[in-house]
């Protein structure tokens, strides 16, 4: 029963945090456009897995972009490439560490309402969609594992369920 | 297989879900005290149970009779028996679900409609849609795909 109850709430937080980043996610399509430089770009290279034999590394791509919001005179730094939640696969990384070199001049979205706010593709955070889908896999599992009855709350039920008029 | 035991338990007219409620009047209570299979020790040395009860009640103007006290599961043979005969003994009327499209099915307790079952059906159905949906998800937004949305003014 515990069992179920750590399923169901973490299934419960999981599909939360999905739903958050979907509305998030849903708030950018307003996000206004302005024109950004890149000023930095690295792919940092960290160990994932080491054993005996050979090490495992993850890639990851941190770019640093400067762009002005509309009616404002000071430049801002932003760090982000898709809003809100960044994407691990290396595949990824590598393509926007060479894509987005230095000097790039590229489009900038940034949140009009709190314009530090930003990032270089909007509406494309895919991300919820994996964290939805993993949210409600586990919840519908801790479903199951709850209304998993054993015979004898069964027969107890059976019991409670026969009404007696006279 | 979950297919079926969703159309069996929600879709089927024939599904306990839409069996109606009637008044029942019980005929006939008795309690049979057997033993069990001589090759299982615990039924050899504790005697099994049986609540045989029969109840007639009137549907559409016509009167009939039925026995069964559940069809969620088999109670033959477990002491949750006596105490339904026990709870049955001084009651002269009871309540019965009647399947309304064949009245000769009946029973005096009616299925329950969220169970473990429902949960793993709908489980077993969503696990590869989800599977799926996750694989088409990455497949629609690799990094090709992110890549072209990035709105560049000077390709450096």
């Amino acid at each position: 029963m515990i069992g179920s109850y750590i399923f169901i709430l973490i299934g419960t937080l999981i599909t939360a945090y999905g739903l958050i980043q979907f509305f998030k996610n849903k708030k950018t399509i307003n996000w206004i456009s302005t024109k950004g430089v890149i000023i930095e770009n690295k792919l940092i290279r960290k160990i994932s897995n080491t054993n005996d034999d050979n090490i495992d590394y993850t890639y990851e791509c941190q770019v640093k972009y400067k762009y002005k919001p509309r009616g404002m005179s000071n430049e801002i730094i932003g760090n982000r490439i898709l809003p809100f939640i960044l994407i691990g696969n290396y595949k990824d990384n590598l393509e926007f560490n060479k894509t987005l070199k230095i000097g790039t001049e590229l489009k900038v979205y940034y949140n009009p309402k709190k314009v530090e706010e930003c990032c270089l593709i909007k509406g494309q955070n895919y991300a919820y969609k994996i964290i939805l889908t993993l949210g409600f896999i586990c919840l519908f599992f801790g479903l199951i594992v709850y209304y998993s009855k054993t015979k004898e709350k069964l027969e107890i039920e059976i019991l409670n369920k026969i009404e007696i008029i006279e | 297989m979950p297919l079926k035991f969703l159309y069996e338990e929600f879709l089927n007219l024939d599904s306990e879900i839409y069996w109606k409620k009637s008044i029942a009047t019980i005929s006939d209570l008795e309690l049979l005290e057997y033993s069990g299979d001589i090759i299982d020790f615990t039924y050899d040395v504790f005697p099994l149970y049986k609540c045989k009860v029969k109840y007639t009640f009137e549907f559409n103007n016509q009167t009939y009779i039925g026995n069964t006290i559940s069809s969620e599961t088999s109670i033959e043979g477990d002491t949750i028996n006596k105490t339904i005969y026990e709870k049955l003994y001084n009651s002269k009327k009871v309540i019965v679900w009647v399947n309304k499209r064949n009245p000769k099915q009946s029973s005096l307790t009616k299925k329950s409609i969220i169970t473990e079952q429902l949960f793993t059906a709908i489980g077993i159905l969503m696990l590869p849609l989800s599977i799926l949906n996750l694989i088409k998800i990455r497949r629609k937004n690799n990094s090709f795909t992110l890549i072209n949305k990035l709105e560049i003014y000077n390709d450096r």
